[in-house]
């Protein structure tokens, strides 16, 4: 994957925001939950043996007689999950746009991440060694992952997964809680939609989930009376009459079923976006990156 | 070809036909083709499965309801391209039932040979297979149609049972001839007591004779009655019945129908075969009208009873007959012939000539519409009545070789005595009779047409100059009293029962006997009279009511031991119908047929809502 000069230069443009503070690894450009030696006044604590004398606060001891050292907030990185659904769903050679947008999002998403020194992993599920993972700190190798990761799973052979289950495994690798973007079309049971997210936030990440449809997804073929389709993840085939109610009825299914998943992630505290794979993937990738709120 | 319900299809371009079969494999492949495509694969059927689900096989073919309409389309566009014709394929029958008066005569079955007749052409129209079509008519004096054309074998039935006996000569000859020139049957069945005489080729006629044997049959009938100043002349004929005594009777009636003087009667001996006379008197002074009847002594042998009777009235006027000659009353001697008011006019173009009077044209061109008696008396060369020819003038050697000695005309005359310095030699008309014939053609022609007789002879009989030429002058007589009533102080004519015509403006026409009753008269003045009797009319510029005898005197028909046989032309067996093979053009109903099967289905689309475009 090979981004522009001007992909680039937008993706400079932005920088990655959290709602809440994280423990991080090293120093960073995020505030941390841990108190140190930054900028920002935190609170004071009682002087203690082996304080640095620095750090007591005078004023306050000419005041009130004790002794107080002043706290400031750490800034340091914050760790950032990128996990891709790579179900049948995502990567069948006929949904091929869905994969390809979603591979965009994360890749823009680890750009910004890895311009701010922030640690990127990357986590994929699906194919034959789910889930796999990658973390570095250098777009290009990221780059190659993802290539590889999609030529072997949009293989027509590749069985299907249990994303729940898969989602679980990834979480138990989360060493630190971080930024978690679950990027997948959700077009699961809400249960099964639920358990995934409630994998990433069992390790306390605050998760933003991003939903890529594909136009049929949107739309069935409305081309003819009649039509067969046949499920990507199971092969089951079922004949739809498509009539004009017909395109209504599913419509309106789908937007229920929308609604319920944005729903779920609004009381789970997570922050839901919908993108559709329609036009150029960079273009829609970055549409998304911006909406997310999560990059400013 | 393709014969159904009784019609054959054909096309003005059957290959066109061959877009049916295309067509419908055309969109056979067009809907599985459809259907094989259009596999979808989708990310889940989660939110599918509820939907409603539609077959998922591949192999099998249902088509939907828009594929019949396409079909329906196609093939009535196919058919209405390629000019579907129909063609009534049903055999057109007619059937002519014979109604004249021996048709009344009793059949060996007890019944009438009319009723004879109606049951046989009933049973022959029953027979048939449902498509024949029958149109019926009645042969008496004239052919009457008594049912719609091309009617079925049932409607063909009861159109038979409303056929009523008339008592007319029959013209079978002449209406079988005028069917098959037409050429709008496929065959003309007859059903009559007379013989086909000739035999038709390709069945194109069928004549079912009612059975009956001439040597066995009886009948006694009164060929004529005339009434004199007193008494009554009455001429009985007999056939069957060998010296058998038969009673001739009359009564005498005044104009109220009161019976007035005594009946008269007298009873006679006459052979088969013959004609006797006799001669009933005194009459009553104040008579009016008479029925006269002939009862033979075995009357239960007598097969036709309504011949027995006739009926005389006394006639108060003369008739009044207008001439047409370059000679003056005078020269053609008719001053001396009494009984008659004779009138003449130099030509027809005269104010006072009316085509609807009695008329005498000698040696004139004759009118070609005949609306009156007429007698023609040596018309120019090429000038008959009925447009004929004649042949040139014969200047000598005129001699009689064959005569009709039945006909009324030659009454009391010897043919062979009659002898003339020219002649013209005719052609008669197909429905007239050579009275007199030489060796070079007909000298006269007597017939009936329009319900008025006419005579055509290319004998000279005038100037009637009475004992001078007997024999002439007795045809002379005879014509006069056969054409326009019999010459008596009584002034007594006779109509026969059928159409016959009044003169012009008669009003108040009533039957005075045997029942007095309405008679209707139709517009165009003439009266239809079903049965012998005594009608009253008054004519015009005239107060009093005059009376006229009806009554039958046809020996052609009360002959019934003579067989008369029909002789008709004989018909190609290719000969068109005119009129009955006309092709009915039904691509226009198919196309507009087709038409409303799309406006259906438009209808049907704009209700479910289905775009054309979008489906």
């Amino acid at each position: 994957m090979q981004l522009s000069q001007e992909t680039l230069r937008l993706l400079n443009a932005f920088a990655m925001r959290t709602r809440r503070s994280f423990y991080g690894i090293r120093q960073g450009s995020h505030r941390s939950q841990r108190r140190g030696h930054g900028v920002e006044f935190a609170d004071y604590r009682n002087y203690e043996l082996g304080d640095n004398p620095r750090y007591i606060d005078w004023n306050l001891f000419a005041r009130s007689d004790k002794l107080l050292v002043k706290r400031y907030l750490e800034e340091e990185n914050v760790a950032l999950y990128i996990v891709i659904d790579g179900s049948r769903s995502m990567t069948h050679p006929s949904l091929r746009a869905k994969w390809d947008l979603a591979c965009h999002v994360a890749a823009f998403a680890s750009y910004i991440g890895l311009a701010s020194q922030d640690p990127v992993t990357i986590s994929v599920l699906g194919g034959p060694h789910s889930p796999r993972f990658w973390s570095g700190k250098a777009f290009g190798p990221l780059s190659s992952f993802l290539s590889k990761a999609g030529e072997s799973l949009i293989s027509p052979d590749v069985r299907d997964i249990n994303v729940p289950e898969e989602a679980r495994r990834a979480a138990t690798r989360v060493s630190f809680p971080g930024i978690c973007m679950v990027i997948s079309d959700f077009l699961l049971p809400l249960a099964d939609v639920a358990a995934t997210i409630a994998a990433f936030r069992a390790r306390n990440m605050e998760v933003h989930a991003v939903q890529v449809l594909g136009e049929s997804d949107l739309e069935l073929e409305p081309t003819f009376d009649a039509l067969t389709v046949s499920d990507s993840e199971t092969g089951e085939v079922r004949g739809v009459a498509l009539d004009s109610g017909t395109q209504e009825h599913y419509s309106g299914l789908l937007s229920d079923h929308i609604a319920r998943v944005r729903e779920h992630c609004l009381a789970s505290q997570v922050k839901f976006i919908s993108a559709t794979a329609s036009g150029s993937p960079s273009s829609v990738g970055l549409d998304t990156i911006r909406r997310m709120g999560l990059f400013v | 070809m393709i014969s159904l319900f009784g019609f054959t299809l054909s096309a003005t371009a059957p290959w066109l036909l061959v877009g049916v079969p295309v067509g419908l494999a055309a969109l056979v492949y067009i809907y599985r083709t459809r259907d094989q495509v259009v596999e979808q694969v989708v990310s889940t059927l989660l939110l599918l499965r509820l939907l409603p689900e539609r077959y998922t096989s591949r192999r099998r073919f249902f088509p939907p309801l828009q594929f019949w309409i396409d079909l329906a389309v196609l093939a009535l566009l196919s058919l209405a391209a390629a000019g579907i014709l129909a063609i009534d394929a049903s055999k057109r029958i007619a059937i002519v039932v014979d109604s004249s008066l021996s048709m009344a005569a009793r059949a060996p079955s007890g019944t009438t040979r009319l009723a004879d007749a109606i049951r046989l052409a009933s049973a022959d129209a029953v027979g048939q297979i449902g498509s024949t079509r029958f149109t019926v008519y009645s042969a008496g004096g004239t052919l009457t149609k008594v049912s719609e054309p091309d009617v079925s074998a049932s409607a063909a039935t009861a159109a038979l049972s409303s056929i009523s006996q008339t008592f007319e000569p029959d013209r079978i000859d002449s209406a079988l001839r005028n069917l098959l020139s037409e050429g709008t049957f496929d065959a003309v069945w007859a059903y009559t007591d007379r013989p086909l005489g000739n035999t038709v080729p390709g069945a194109t006629i069928r004549v079912t004779t009612i059975p009956s044997d001439p040597t066995s049959v009886k009948n006694t009938w009164i060929r004529s009655a005339e009434a004199s100043s007193s008494a009554l002349a009455v001429q009985v004929s007999t056939i069957g019945q060998a010296s058998d005594r038969t009673t001739v009777s009359a009564q005498c009636f005044s104009e109220n129908g009161t019976a007035v003087g005594s009946p008269l009667s007298t009873s006679l001996s006459a052979s088969s075969g013959t004609a006797e006379s006799v001669s009933l008197s005194p009459l009553p002074s104040d008579w009016n009208y008479c029925k006269v009847t002939a009862q033979p002594r075995d009357s239960s042998a007598d097969l036709l009873a309504v011949d027995n009777e006739a009926w005389v009235a006394r006639s108060a006027q003369r008739a009044a007959i207008q001439v047409l000659s370059p000679l003056t009353l005078g020269e053609l001697g008719l001053n001396r012939i009494s009984g008659y008011s004779f009138m003449r006019l130099p030509s027809a173009s005269d104010p006072l000539f009316s085509p609807n009077s009695s008329t005498i044209v000698h040696r004139m061109v004759p009118p070609k519409k005949l609306t009156a008696p007429l007698l023609v008396v040596v018309p120019p060369a090429g000038k008959l009545p009925w447009g004929g020819e004649s042949g040139p003038a014969v200047n000598s050697g005129i001699a009689v070789t064959r005569w009709d000695a039945s006909h009324p005309l030659l009454q009391y005359v010897k043919p062979t005595l009659i002898s003339a310095p020219s002649a013209l030699s005719l052609t008669c008309d197909a429905g007239a009779q050579e009275i007199l014939s030489s060796s070079s053609g007909a000298l006269a022609c007597a017939g009936e047409r329009g319900g008025q007789r006419y005579l055509v002879t290319s004998l000279e009989l005038f100037p009637f100059d009475g004992a001078a030429s007997p024999t002439v002058s007795i045809l002379t007589l005879n014509s006069m009293k056969w054409l326009f009533g019999a010459e008596s102080a009584a002034g007594n004519l006779n109509f026969q029962p059928g159409r016959v015509s009044l003169p012009a403006g008669a009003t108040s026409v009533r039957y005075v006997a045997p029942t007095p009753s309405a008679v209707p008269v139709s517009v165009d003045g003439r009266v239809t009279l079903p049965s012998p009797g005594i009608i009253s009319f008054v004519p015009p510029q005239s107060r009093e009511a005059e009376l006229r005898a009806v009554t039958i005197f046809s020996d052609e028909e009360s002959d019934l031991s003579r067989q008369r046989v029909i002789e008709v032309p004989v018909q190609p067996v290719t000969a068109t119908r005119r009129g009955a093979r006309a092709p009915l053009p039904i691509a226009p109903w198919l196309a507009a047929l087709a038409l409303l099967v799309l406006v259906i289905d438009i209808f049907r689309r704009i209700r479910g809502r289905t775009s054309w475009g979008m489906r």
